[in-house]
């Protein structure tokens, strides 16, 4: 209904749920494409010489913020659209990290088979943590979300091989896995409720023994595994290599922003594309009213486990890219200061709305990144000026969570829905101009 | 609507709590019918004395939980700042504790106690009552400018005080003790955790009084941040040691250039611990720390003090009320808005307490690291006990601090610390999410 331009009706349900309604969208979402796509074009490794108007450091800051802007994407699918908190989503990016290390550079995988292995194993253990929506419902699952917060670091800090050696982990749970994807995919294919052809059937089927001789295979090779304890590992950067034709390293800024560029914009895209089909519908009505939910026959349980499912999803995507284009892990990087500033990044941006993660992550990395190196050795040289008993050597731990701490207040109070909101209300501002009123 | 009750395994949950509990009482008595505890991997002296131990520990839990408690009861909202709460408030005690003393702070905080005395005594929750008496009327406008009044004064007198003996410093001999440091360090820290309390409550949870829960959720997270930040900036995040409890020498920290410390140690006789002669029973004497044994107590004073509290003084049974039903609460004259800020007050209060519990084991001290982590690990506390439940905080801690201590002796202390509470959690949700003195929530359809 907001920011609908005056004077275009939509008559089809396809204009009406369409991306971009009108060719001016278009012009716009394709304006904006080329100008992320032309940007690492403009720094020194680019076209331009050593007077190149953007950084290179410009450019992995971006790269971080668009592997941000993919994992609140996830937290907004659970948060946004389906009304479940969470306060774990660091850890799952943790799971997708690490998973993605030991797949490339212990089992030998390639990057881009490792990546949706990683985050299909993240969701996995997002399905994991989503088990107790089965008896709790709001904050009590929250409260599942921030034991996963403390266990998974727990798990991957005090791994040993060790643990998953004989025949046990090797043999029997793996077949267990494979045994259990078949009767999943034929549980899922003999369902009654809807009419599917044969082809729909056979995929279902093969799709789960797929998933469960993946996930065989991988728990089989768990005590080869050696995840660096609390001191992290160092990760190999992605390679491109056809033989014969081309071979190469991604391991620089410019080249990482591509890859992360391209995957924001398909989990980004598949996000937009999920809200507006009749799973993001029903995971909308989850949110709104459970109650109503499953009086219109919505299994509310099944479709809360798969917005933590599809959360992982996300996070295992933004943890993988985040470890290779870092090239280093470590499990403090996955505390839960973090999941607590990527719940504050989405509020910031605004709960809900498809540009939420955005505006949100953009608001903290122009914080994080670009003001607060500005403003630090400013207040460096005035405080002992200004608060005689302070060390001024505490700003630099301090001023983040003062600073975000003290905007998401403010956000709280004033601006609950966030700066996608404002967003909204600023295009509609503009289309009825000059019959606004300030 | 039978056909759609959530089943485990094809078990109702009911059929599933039994199964489980028959499980567990079989493996505890297999554990406990044999002759010495060597499966465990240690001795059975070791077994109770890590048990013991653990109930020590608890009790810092169980006042934790209590925070968090109250906070809820009274506002509804689960506070994850409760863990900064405790470490600003041990930051103030330690601040005070270490700081020169002078005449003039000892003045300042006179007064204030004063005041805060003063109008807490005073305090009577009830609005204006129509049916008064005008004389009654009269009384009550008396006793809310009282208040003020109170203020007011306590605030001049201190400052005044402060002006006034702030020259005489240099001449006056103190006597620096580490009992008087302790008396400083509490005084100023109940003092300034009211205040940080009641700031919290009214700048950032009466606002938005009747917004979503998660709206409430993310601010109690925000209000985290931001005190996690402030403290950072004004004490950084080393390690700041207060052993007040297992020694007596005590450390005097002096500024002697704008952000220059110097640290002055004054000499005293580290306290042995205590023990319990059980030579005879289990071959050797079980042994307490200090600092566990006070911290229990205190935490246990601290616990009784607050039940009684809410059982016998007017200003309790009126939070009671208005957690029971606000909208009642409201109509029969108390002041809801009010109670909530007293219940922050005195959320913070306990914070505070246990955050200085917490700061007095041996090699930890006041650190932003080691704090806030235990009020998360109390959350399980919390929700094994029951989110409304008084006595089901003290269980819960209890309980959380055996298993968080057996599992750090058995095996070690990042399983105790990161895992075994959360196992539990879990477990609670999973089978009795309503905990084990909570209110039976009425499950919809």
């Amino acid at each position: 209904m907001l920011g609908r331009p005056s004077g275009i009706f939509n008559v089809r349900y396809e204009q009406d749920s369409a991306l971009y309604r009108t060719r001016v969208d278009w012009g716009w979402g394709l304006f904006v494409l080329g100008v992320l796509l032309a940007l690492p074009l403009l720094t020194r490794q680019g076209l331009f010489g050593n007077d190149a108007p953007l950084s290179v450091a410009l450019i992995g800051i971006l790269t971080r913020a668009w592997i941000t802007i993919i994992a609140v994407t996830g937290l907004n699918l659970l948060l946004g659209y389906t009304g479940q908190v969470s306060l774990g989503h660091a850890a799952f990016i943790m799971v997708g990290a690490y998973t993605s290390q030991a797949l490339v550079d212990q089992l030998g995988l390639s990057f881009w088979l490792a990546l949706p292995l990683a985050a299909l194993l993240t969701g996995l253990v997002g399905v994991l943590f989503g088990l107790p929506a089965l008896r709790v419902r709001g904050f009590y699952l929250a409260m599942t979300t921030l034991a996963a917060q403390f266990m998974i670091p727990w798990f991957i800090t005090t791994y040993q091989g060790s643990w998953f050696e004989g025949l046990l982990w090797e043999r029997a749970v793996p077949a267990l896995c494979i045994l259990g994807g078949l009767a999943l995919g034929l549980r899922q294919a003999t369902q009654q409720t809807a009419n599917r052809g044969t082809l729909a059937r056979a995929m279902q089927i093969s799709l789960g023994v797929v998933a469960g001789v993946l996930l065989g295979l991988f728990i089989s090779q768990l005590h080869r595994l050696d995840l660096g304890g609390a001191t992290g590992k160092t990760v190999s950067p992605p390679t491109i290599n056809l033989p014969g034709l081309v071979d190469w390293r991604l391991n620089t800024n410019l080249s990482m922003y591509y890859v992360a560029l391209v995957s924001l914009i398909i989990m980004a895209g598949a996000a937009r594309n999920l809200v507006r089909s009749h799973i993001g519908r029903a995971l909308i009505s989850v949110r709104d009213n459970e109650l109503a939910a499953e009086q219109l026959g919505i299994n509310v349980f099944r479709y809360k486990l798969l917005a933590f499912f599809l959360a992982a999803v996300y996070a295992g995507v933004a943890g993988s890219l985040q470890a290779h284009s870092a090239q280093s892990i470590s499990p403090s990087a996955f505390d839960l200061e973090r999941s607590i500033l990527l719940v504050g990044m989405l509020i910031i941006g605004g709960v809900g709305f498809p540009l939420g993660p955005s505006f949100g992550v953009l608001f903290f990395v122009s914080m994080n990144d670009l003001i607060i190196p500005q403003v630090r050795p400013w207040l460096r040289d005035q405080l002992p000026n200004l608060v005689t008993f302070v060390d001024p050597a505490n700003l630099d731990p301090a001023l983040l969570p003062m600073l975000f701490g003290a905007t998401l207040i403010l956000f709280l109070i004033f601006e609950p829905r966030g700066l996608a909101y404002r967003w909204l209300l600023l295009q509609v501002a503009w289309r009825l101009r000059p019959f606004i009123r300030s | 609507m039978t056909s759609t009750r959530a089943t485990i395994l094809g078990l109702s949950p009911q059929g599933l709590q039994l199964v489980l509990l028959a499980i567990g009482l079989l493996l505890a008595a297999g554990w406990l019918g044999q002759d010495d505890c060597s499966a465990s991997g240690t001795s059975c002296f070791g077994l109770v004395q890590l048990t013991l131990n653990g109930v020590l520990v608890g009790g810092v839990y169980a006042l934790v939980a209590l925070g968090i408690v109250v906070v809820n009861k009274a506002s509804g909202v689960f506070n994850f700042a409760h863990g900064y709460l405790m470490l600003a408030g041990a930051l103030i005690f330690w601040q005070a504790y270490s700081a020169t003393p002078s005449l003039g702070f000892a003045a300042l905080l006179a007064g204030m106690a004063g005041f805060m005395a003063f109008t807490m005594l005073g305090y009577n929750p009830n609005t204006e009552d129509k049916r008064l008496s005008r004389l009654g009327r009269l009384r009550q406008q008396a006793t809310h400018r009282r208040f003020w009044v109170g203020v007011g004064m306590g605030l001049g007198v201190a400052l005044l005080l402060f002006w006034l003996l702030r020259n005489l410093e240099s001449d006056v001999q103190f006597i620096i003790t580490w009992r008087a440091g302790i008396l400083r360090g509490a005084i100023s820290a109940v003092i300034g955790s009211t205040v940080i309390g009641l700031v919290v409550e009214r700048f950032a949870i009466r606002p938005l009084l009747g917004k979503p829960l998660l709206t409430l959720v993310m601010m109690t997270l925000a209000v985290g941040l931001l005190i996690q930040g402030i403290t950072a900036l004004i004490w950084g995040t080393q390690q700041n040691p207060l052993p007040i409890f297992t020694s007596e020498t005590m450390t005097i920290r002096q500024q002697i250039a704008p952000g220059v410390f110097v640290d002055n140690t004054l000499p005293g006789e580290p306290l042995p611990n205590y023990t319990l002669p059980t030579r005879d029973l289990l071959g050797e004497d079980l042994s307490f720390t200090r600092n566990l044994v006070w911290g229990f107590g205190i935490a246990l004073l601290g616990f009784v003090g607050f039940v009684a509290f809410f059982q016998l003084t007017p200003l309790g049974l009126a939070m009671r009320a208005a957690a029971e039903n606000q909208m009642l609460a409201q109509s029969v004259g108390l002041r809801v808005r009010t109670l909530l800020a007293v219940a922050w007050a005195i959320a913070a209060v306990m914070a505070m307490a246990a955050g200085v519990i917490q700061g007095t084991g041996a090699g930890v001290g006041v650190s932003a690291i080691v704090i806030p982590p235990l009020a998360f690990r109390a959350f399980p506390a919390v929700l094994l006990g029951g989110l409304e439940s008084i006595t089901g905080a003290l269980v819960g801690g209890i309980l959380i601090g055996v298993v968080e201590v057996l599992a750090t002796g058995l095996i070690d202390s990042a399983t105790g610390q990161e895992f075994a509470p959360f196992a539990v959690l879990m477990v609670v949700l999973l089978i009795r999410p309503d905990g084990l003195f909570g209110e039976r929530r009425v499950e919809r359809v």
